[in-house]
């Protein structure tokens, strides 16, 4: 496969990218989510056509059609839910392929031709008589495999072939695979697991944003190199962002900008106070249920608090709505993105202006010069893709909607920030992203509440972390270097039952 | 000699000979009541065939009358835990008990159930685990123990019995002496959190503190180690605003009153410092420690009296908290002056 290319509304699917595999050979592809191994498989197959570039096999030319890749001897053994249960496993072997005599189809050369082809696999245990829904799920598998050996191909395509399978039964199929390659097949080999490609692939192609960035031969390539270049910049990015953040921290001196005291709800949360400093990122912490979800939306207006009194600036604040915070200059985003945040029919221009027009009011509507370059800023500052500021919020990945509803509230030039699982089911490379941009804030002067469930992620961030426990605040750790991951958990574990303290009992 | 202990009959011949289990033999060794009288007199004959004589340690080991108390210790090597195990051994000591002592290290492959199979094997008699972080007493609970166990921590336990310096009063004499001089803004310097007792103290020094209506402060988490407290004291740009720090050790604590010389802080005129655990050295700090003192001594003691009464059936003593004492030195005084 030589410069294919593919591109989806929007999106770069795949950009460039070379993969030529040999005979005989085990051949990994690696990549994160969304880095375009299943749409090489897929333009492979024909199943895709290519904007771009060309798919030549030896002997034969080239390859633009599903026909024609079959017809090369190119095939693909999916999973298990291709075959039919009910039929027996030598019928599902040679489904499509079965042996026609006189008469029609002549079933016992059909068996003998399915037990020939398993026997090949080393399967020879296997009654092709028997109904495909008394095997395992790995055999099952297995039978696929055949199914897509039928014919004999030249490549085979395994797209997550053991993401079901046990280790002994992984182990199976790599015997299976390694027989195949003994046969000179060309195998195309997709998997998440690490391990399993290091012990069954001679080559690795990797891909990161639908770009190849690297072939190498396995036993070159040392796992953390691998790691390091599917991640590309963002493992180092991380690390940054954490030593940035850590040489920025200092302890707050003077008034806060933002102080709520007694914020509670019956029922919801125990009344706590909470403060934030300018240039500060202070992360909320704890369990699913702790209440930490609840306290930022108070916090932001979405949500009430029936006691409870709330200072920004010194002045004395009433957030009974997201409006009203924004007009107190408190933004806040929450969890869900898509209900409560983005408007997928309009485009990232749209949204990232919505909350600023609102701010200014219908009647005062933003110019267009003003629109363009501040949506053209932070399409760059987050590296917004596709930066283009026509495309749908719907087309975008949720990596690339998050950034969006964050410029959203950056927009509003907020004093007080409110983000709620800003990096949640959003890739690497966007988290990355999110995360710069919320320390870059904190450099701004922005004051930063952040909840996130990843717990590494809140101790890399914060200057302060505030721990919640059962709907009330257990206490507040400062961030240093003896804070790690399990000093929070620790912290949530305590046993409750030293707290009583002699004064309030 | 070797083998003639090979050669010597042991239970499970006695056993095989006579057609029942082991654990009727040593029921017979013992004058178990409920032995049928034809069991007993085939168990007994096959014994003077087999001319057995019981092994007294076996022996001690079935009836649990070794008098030995098995000790482990997850790390000796800081003050707290060290000062325990010494305390335990020179209790047991008096009490007539042997101790026998094993320690596990991060860095051994030794695991908390290897250990107390290890010690088991020696044919102790009750369980003495001095285990101050939470992961080991998780482990331990997977471990299934014949013999009483006894965990010092200061946490209630549902499985094993329980003694401990209170680190709660300890925490709250620390804050009450304070409050006392004049401090409305006190920070925190705990352990690692994963350490029960640096854990107790904070929770103790949150809840204290908010009791008194003292201002709230994020609590720094430490290391234990002189090291840490010197570095962040020496860190510090400018006077903070609190006035008093509570370490959560005397290591800590005779690092951040280093690093606050370095820094041109005074104390404690311009900042108290108070420790925790009254290390032989912390009377001669410059200035000398304000901190508290922890009574190990009484603690083995105790430790050794909830478990002999256990061994002996006999009521657990309720009370197991040792109190802990606060000792005042120069190293506290009022707050200065608002500026």
């Amino acid at each position: 496969m030589r410069n294919i290319s593919l591109s989806f509304p929007g999106v770069r699917a795949l950009d460039n990218v070379d993969l030529t595999l040999r005979p005989g050979e085990v051949h990994a592809v690696m990549g994160e989510n969304g880095a375009g191994k299943s749409t090489l498989i897929k333009v492979l197959t024909g199943a895709y056509r290519m904007d771009s570039g060309s798919i030549t096999m030896s002997g034969v030319g080239a390859i633009s059609t599903a026909a024609e890749a079959q017809a090369a001897g190119i095939a693909a053994a999916y999973q298990e839910n291709f075959l039919c249960r009910n039929l027996s496993i030598g019928e599902n072997v040679m489904l499509g392929h079965e042996i026609r005599g006189r008469f029609g189809i002549d079933w016992p050369a059909t068996h003998r031709e399915a037990e020939r082809t398993l026997a090949d696999l080393g399967l020879a245990d296997l009654d092709t008589r028997a109904k495909l829904l008394t095997l395992s799920a790995s055999e099952q598998q297995l039978v696929a495999i055949g199914r897509s050996m039928v014919t004999k191909p030249r490549v085979l395509i395994l797209d997550e072939p053991t993401s079901s399978l046990d280790h002994i039964e992984a182990a199976r199929l790599f015997e299976v695979i390694r027989r195949l390659r003994e046969q000179q097949v060309a195998i195309l080999f997709v998997s998440h697991f690490l391990e399993q490609v290091y012990s069954i692939s001679d080559r690795i192609t990797i891909l990161r944003d639908g770009r190849s960035v690297g072939v190498h031969e396995t036993r070159e390539l040392d796992r953390a190199e691998l790691i390091a270049k599917m991640l590309g910049k963002d493992l180092a990015a991380l690390k940054q962002i954490g030593s940035q953040r850590r040489a920025h921290r200092r302890e707050p001196v003077g008034a806060a900008v933002f102080r709520a005291e007694n914020v509670g709800s019956r029922g919801v949360l125990d009344p706590l106070d909470i403060e934030l400093h300018k240039g500060e990122i202070v992360g909320l912490a704890g369990l699913r249920g702790s209440g930490r979800t609840e306290l930022a939306e108070m916090l932001g207006g979405i949500r009430r608090h029936d006691s409870g009194e709330v200072w920004v600036s010194g002045q004395r604040a009433r957030l009974s709505s997201p409006a009203a915070g924004l007009r107190s200059r408190v933004a806040v985003s929450t969890e869900n993105r898509r209900e409560d945040g983005l408007v997928g029919d309009l485009s990232v221009q749209q949204n990232i202006i919505l909350a600023i027009q609102a701010l200014r009011g219908w009647a005062r509507p933003i110019s267009k010069s003003e629109r363009d370059s501040m949506v053209r800023r932070y399409i760059e500052a987050f590296d917004i893709h596709p930066a283009t500021p026509d495309t749908l919020v719907k087309n975008l990945s949720g990596g690339n909607q998050q950034k969006v509803l964050l410029a959203r509230w950056l927009a509003t030039h907020p004093r007080v920030l409110i983000l709620d699982e800003p990096t949640r089911g959003v890739d690497i490379g966007a988290k990355v992203e999110i995360q710069s941009q919320i320390a870059q804030l904190a450099v701004d002067g922005v004051a930063v509440l952040f909840v996130s469930s990843e717990l590494s992620e809140v101790v890399r961030l914060s200057d302060r972390i505030v721990v919640m426990k059962d709907r009330h605040k257990l206490g507040e750790l400062s961030n240093g270097p003896a804070l790690t991951v399990d000093s929070i958990v620790e912290l949530i574990a305590a046993d409750p039952s030293e707290d009583e303290d002699a004064l309030t009992s | 000699m070797a083998p003639a202990s090979q050669e010597r009959p042991n239970i499970r011949q006695v056993a095989a000979v006579a057609g029942v289990s082991h654990m009727t033999v040593s029921r017979v060794l013992n004058d178990y009541p409920g032995i049928k009288e034809s069991t007993r007199e085939r168990v007994l004959k096959a014994m003077s065939e087999l001319n057995f004589r019981p092994n007294n340690a076996a022996r001690a080991l079935a009836s649990q009358r070794s008098r030995r108390i098995g000790v482990m210790i997850e790390s000796a090597v800081e003050f707290g835990p060290g000062s325990t195990l010494r305390g335990i051994e020179v209790a047991a000591r008096e009490n007539g008990y042997t101790t026998t002592s094993i320690a596990l290290r991060d860095d051994e492959r030794m695991t908390p159930q290897d250990a107390v199979q290890l010690l088991l094997d020696q044919g102790i008699d009750a369980l003495c685990v001095v285990a101050p972080r939470s992961s080991s007493v998780s482990a331990l609970r997977k471990i299934s123990i014949s013999i009483p166990a006894l965990v010092v921590k200061a946490e209630k336990d549902p499985n094993f019995l329980t003694v401990s310096v209170d680190q709660q009063l300890g925490t709250q004499l620390v804050v009450d002496h304070l409050v006392a001089l004049g401090h409305k803004d006190v920070l925190h310097v705990s352990g690692p959190l994963d350490w029960l007792d640096a854990r107790g103290r904070e929770r103790a020094f949150h809840s204290r503190t908010r009791s008194w209506g003292l201002r709230e402060r994020p609590v720094v988490v430490g290391d234990w180690s002189a090291d840490f407290g010197y570095e962040f004291a020496q860190g510090l740009d400018r006077l903070p605003e609190y006035t008093a720090i509570f370490a959560a050790n005397d290591e800590m604590a005779l690092g951040v009153i280093h690093g606050l010389a370095d820094n041109g802080i005074r104390v404690p005129q311009q900042m108290s410092v108070v420790g925790f655990d009254d290390l032989p050295v912390a009377r001669h700090f410059l200035p000398p420690l304000t901190t508290v003192r922890q009574d190990f001594h009484a603690l083995g003691v105790k430790a050794i009296e909830v478990l002999h009464a256990a061994l002996e059936n006999r009521e657990i003593p309720q009370r197991s908290k040792i109190p802990a004492e606060l000792i005042v030195r120069a190293s506290t005084a009022p707050p200065r002056e608002a500026t």
